[in-house]
């Protein structure tokens, strides 16, 4: 008896839960709008707001069959148009009660409204701008996280680039219809892409995504600093911070560029600074050529010690001490990277001190081991010689046993 | 002149050469021998330890302080998280693979390249690295910490 209580019990709660999680599924909208469009209801279905139902969103009464559950409905709201969307949505995103729960934020509409889409829309009234459906989708919404996700980060620069890449609807605005296609030569995008780094900053990193932005001159280095945070420093104590104040420099795109940030290497130091600083400028120049001579020649010497390690270490020999100082020269000549942008001097020398003094004591390790096999190896004469003239020895105690045997 | 007379006499030379034989046969015996015995000796100190560092003895080591160790070129810490917990590992940033260094006041690894933070469970605070640190098993035997650690 007890068993077939429990199975019951089981039973019902499956019903009962199968009925929670799929309001939806008992909703007079699915049954009509099915029919005319089968895909938008299985769209619904697969989204993240499932559970919240067609009336959730559109008002109306789900339990009334055929146009009554729409046209006797006062709370029915149809279709909105594209002005009202972002309150539309935010009559549940900004409720800090219905939201609470599912541990999201509600202040999307607010920062919505200090964008340049919102201002747009709401100063202006231009209808053009996008709105909440058009990065996230309307009926077929995702978490953020799935990768179907119209905004999760590796669509995040397709989803922008809709309305961002095409030049008609960027002419209207005066802007650029370039930036996503840069983007995608970026070092960033090479990140995402190709080292699928889904921490790798994509538009909405650097401009906000709800409160979209773009960040004026003098919060450049900080929107880049936000990341890069050595290089921040080292650039706010450099001569170029003093520029960027006075308004005659931009920050880290004077050299870096904005979208199509390429991956810098020393024949940057070579042409960026060029761009600004003439010829006469003798000293600007100067310290840039020292910098561009003291990084080749740094990473010259740590490709050549490097390379006698390898050898070392594929003739057997235990390098693992010289491996550790090596990483350790590497890990110097990384982090001189972002020391640069203060443009000191100082900081490069003492990166070219400790790396001569790490990369001798390398070569120094690896000359002694060799050293030491050479001694070895000149160990085997005397034992070569030690074996013939035990060999000889052998044939001489040979020949005189023969000779005995003779006698007898 | 005399010891020149005995050779040519035959005997003081038939007995270098006994003796020369009886030695030189006896070493090459031993160094035949040498690698048995190294074999069947037991392997307190070698053979099966390559994968277990000895972090040292637990006095002496406060806690919130690191040892840094090295196995094969790859550098790890050992770190005494508390009194009881011990934990190890691997220095490379998984970032760009510059050596982290460890902030005992903080209780976090900082790596010197592109300001990446990690805590003390190895889990990324900060910065650009996309992963955690690799840890490494830590075995606490008696007063001494161990580190099994993965072949190189």
């Amino acid at each position: 008896m007890n068993g077939y209580a429990t199975e019951f019990i089981i039973v019902a709660a499956v019903f009962f839960q199968c009925g929670r999680l799929q309001p939806a599924s008992a909703s007079s909208c699915e049954s009509c709008h099915a029919e005319t469009d089968p895909d938008l209801v299985e769209r619904v279905r697969s989204s993240v707001h499932a559970q919240v139902g067609c009336h959730g969103c559109h008002g109306g009464n789900p339990n009334v069959q055929a146009e009554s559950a729409m046209f006797d409905d006062t709370s029915f709201k149809g279709k909105p148009g594209r002005k009202d969307i972002p309150e539309f949505c935010g009559g549940c995103h900004s409720d800090v009660r219905r939201m609470n729960p599912f541990r999201l934020p509600t202040d999307q509409l607010a920062h919505y409204r200090t964008s340049k889409h919102g201002e747009q829309l709401f100063g202006a009234g231009d209808e053009n701008v996008a709105v909440c459906a058009d990065c996230h989708g309307s009926h077929g919404i995702k978490r953020p996280k799935d990768p179907a996700s119209s905004v999760h980060p590796t669509n995040v620069p397709a989803t922008c680039g809709k309305c961002h890449a095409d030049a008609a609807t960027m002419s209207k605005y005066k802007l650029s219809a370039a930036h996503p296609a840069d983007y995608e030569r970026s070092v960033h995008a090479h990140a995402l892409r190709v080292r699928k780094d889904l921490s790798a900053p994509t538009c909405a990193t650097c401009h906000g995504n709800h409160g979209a932005v773009p960040p004026g001159v003098r919060q450049v280095s900080e929107v880049c600093g936000s990341c890069h945070i050595r290089e921040a420093l080292a650039f706010s104590n450099s001569p170029h911070a003093g520029a960027t104040a006075a308004g005659k420099m931009k920050a880290c795109i004077s050299c870096h560029s904005n979208h199509a940030i390429l991956h810098p290497t020393e024949d940057l130091l070579r042409t960026a600074c060029q761009d600004c600083h003439k010829p006469a400028d003798g000293k600007a120049l100067q310290v840039r050529d020292e910098f561009r001579v003291g990084f080749g020649q740094l990473r010259r010497d740590i490709s050549s010690v490097s390379d006698e390690l390898q050898k070392a270490a594929a003739r057997g020999f235990d390098v693992g001490e010289a491996q550790v100082q090596m990483e350790e020269a590497k890990t110097a000549l990384i982090a001189l990277t972002p020391a640069q942008h203060a443009l000191n001097l100082a900081d490069l020398s003492k990166v070219q001190r400790e790396n001569s003094n790490r990369l001798d004591q390398i070569r120094q390790s690896i000359r002694e081991k060799i050293m030491s096999e050479g001694i070895r190896r000149l160990m085997f004469v005397p034992i070569i010689l030690f074996l013939l003239a035990l060999s000889i020895s052998c044939a001489a105690k040979r020949a005189e046993v023969d000779q005995n045997h003779g006698r007898d | 002149m005399a010891a020149i007379n005995k050779m040519n006499n035959g005997l003081p030379r038939r007995q270098f050469l006994d003796y020369f034989l009886s030695v030189g046969l006896a070493t090459v015996l031993v160094a035949m021998l040498a690698p048995i015995g190294a074999y069947l000796w037991p392997a307190r100190k070698r053979g099966g330890a390559q994968d277990v560092i000895d972090a040292g003895p637990i006095k002496d080591w406060r806690v919130a302080n690191a040892r840094n160790f090295q196995v094969g070129g790859h550098p790890f810490a050992v770190i005494r998280i508390s009194e009881s917990e011990f934990k190890a590992y691997s220095l490379a940033c998984p970032h760009l693979g510059c050596i982290v260094q460890w902030d005992g006041p903080t209780r976090t690894f900082k790596c010197p390249c592109h300001a990446g933070v990690f805590s003390q469970d190895g889990k990324v605070v900060s910065g650009p690295p996309p992963g955690p640190l690799l840890a490494y098993e830590v075995i606490v035997v008696g007063d001494n910490v161990k580190v099994r650690v993965p072949p190189v």
